[in-house]
């Protein structure tokens, strides 16, 4: 049922450098997780990427990146659908 | 224990109005004729007179159609109520107060006013949950590289596949949904 849902994450995960992926519905509902991207965060991804669309409602969602010294999430909203991707910095 | 004469006939003046506050009626109007020799931030600028206030009420009058006498007297309650509601400002006469008085009495308020909120009344600000970074760090964050476009393409392909293939979910089913019972 979800195969090609699963297939496009391990494609993702395959990426060089990427810890973690996270694909969410509009209402938080996480609807695959793979690596250190956790279940848990999938409401708080969809609610950054909501208010970040807040901004500039007219144009196309913006991507939202959230960065530390080492690390990288990479937060981008398509339709109904909101994925965040985990990865190291290169 | 030394009592001026002037800080005497003060004490006096404050337990009359305390004694005409506890013991008699129409106390208001008792202690606003004492006061009204004495000008302080208390003192009404408009000082309305007890007759305008306290207009009549105009009775129903006898030349009300007898079949609407309720809209009637509703119209005259309205219209009494209204009426003393109303501070008629051009009424009760010039306002007259000098320049100097005026510049004496704002000083003095002012200096009133800062001495209560210095007096540790106010509570102390809330600490700031979001502080700014120092100026240097600041030029640092702001002309550091955005995101590279290999990471936007990364994340824009990775959405618009995930999209896809959620959109082409569909239920499965090997086995027949509905199961019948063999109840005899």
């Amino acid at each position: 049922m979800e195969k090609e849902l699963d297939k496009v994450i391990e494609e993702i995960m395959s990426t060089p450098n990427v810890s973690g992926c996270l694909v969410a519905d509009h209402q938080g509902l996480c609807l695959a997780a793979k690596g250190t991207a956790h279940v848990d965060s999938a409401g708080i991804v969809v609610a950054i990427s909501e208010q970040a669309c807040k901004i500039q409602p007219n144009l196309k969602p913006p991507t939202v990146c959230l960065e530390t010294d080492k690390k990288q999430c990479l937060i981008q909203r398509h339709g109904t659908i909101t994925e965040a991707i985990f990865k190291l910095k290169a | 224990m030394y009592v001026s004469h002037d800080g005497y006939q003060i004490i006096l003046f404050y337990i009359t109005i305390y004694s005409i506050v506890y013991n008699g009626r129409n106390t208001k109007k008792q202690v606003n004729h004492l006061m009204e020799n004495i000008v302080n931030e208390r003192t009404h600028l408009l000082e309305v007179t007890e007759q305008q206030q306290e207009t009549p009420v105009p009775a129903a009058s006898a030349t009300t159609p007898p079949r609407k006498p309720d809209e009637q007297s509703l119209l005259n309650r309205i219209l009494h109520e209204t009426a003393t509601n109303v501070i008629d400002v051009g009424a009760l006469g010039p306002y007259a107060l000098e320049a100097s008085a005026y510049s004496e009495r704002v000083r003095l308020y002012t200096a009133r006013v800062g001495g209560a909120g210095g007096a540790g009344a106010r509570a102390p600000r809330p600490p700031r949950l979001l502080a700014d970074v120092p100026a240097a760090e600041r030029q640092l964050c702001l002309a550091a590289h955005t995101l590279s476009a290999q990471d936007k393409d990364l994340i824009t392909n990775a959405v618009k596949k995930a999209a896809a293939a959620i959109s082409e979910l569909r239920v499965e089913h090997h086995e027949d949904l509905v199961v019948p019972f063999r109840v005899p």
